[in-house]
């Protein structure tokens, strides 16, 4: 299922996927992955995406 | 004996000193920042399963069914490495459809580079070979390594050129 949430919050700090990637030190490919819901990232890789958004664990990822 | 002990301790001194000059060299230009994402460790561990499978099955068939009518014809020993090398190529081109191969950080220019290195380096010493043909007294010979390297890395450049072509097909899709 697609992550919408963390692509909104993402696009409305106005960062790129790459930019995002660069923050949490994975690769694009890697953020893509998720927004697409192709990929279920680890809790520590959640929470560095949080971070990096400024939002919490449950306004991106708690459906 | 006394020099066959030398030759080897020699060969084994070299590639340790070779080892750490690119180690070295690798951490002065990348600042070791470089390394796999979760998501490319786990893609890389079931393109390992894949290659493993893959091998392991390609040599039963051949031991099985191929073995006995093609041990005349083409020696055992270069069926087995050429296993191997399709194995390679095989755990290679999956993680490079899945954005697996390179680091986070590394760049794609860099590693095309050295690979067209590598195959003109291959092929250069396939063709000045002085043992020419695939297999010798039922061996595979040196240059026939060569031309498997060669043919190997070629075909992680042609998955590289084809996923970037890829990419830059769809790149409009990932950012919208």
């Amino acid at each position: 299922m697609k992550n919408l949430k963390m692509k909104a919050a993402r696009a409305g700090m106005d960062l790129s996927q790459q930019q995002l990637a660069e923050m949490c030190g994975v690769s694009r490919q890697t953020i893509n992955a998720i927004e697409k819901g192709d990929y279920n990232p680890t809790i520590n890789l959640c929470i560095s995406i949080c971070k990096a958004l400024n939002k919490t664990l449950d306004e991106l990822f708690w459906e | 004996m006394g020099n066959n002990i030398f030759d080897i301790l020699t060969t084994v001194a070299v590639f340790l000193v070779l080892f750490l000059i690119i180690m070295i060299i690798r951490k002065k230009l990348t600042g070791n920042n470089e390394h796999y994402d979760e998501r490319q460790i786990l893609v890389r561990g079931k393109g390992y399963k894949i290659s493993f499978m893959t091998t392991i099955l390609l040599n039963v068939f051949y031991a099985v069914f191929f073995y006995g009518p093609s041990k005349d014809i083409v020696s055992p020993q270069f069926v087995v490495i050429t296993i191997a090398f399709i194995g390679l190529a095989i755990y290679a081109i999956y993680c490079i459809f899945n954005d697996a191969y390179l680091q986070v950080g590394q760049k794609v220019g860099t590693w095309m580079t050295l690979i067209a290195f590598v195959i003109a380096c291959n092929l250069l010493a396939f063709f000045a070979s002085s043992t020419k043909g695939f297999t010798e007294d039922g061996l595979a010979t040196g240059s026939s390594l060569n031309l498997m390297v060669a043919v190997l890395f070629g075909a992680i450049l042609v998955s590289f050129l084809i996923k970037r072509f890829m990419d830059k097909r769809g790149d409009s899709h990932e950012e919208s």
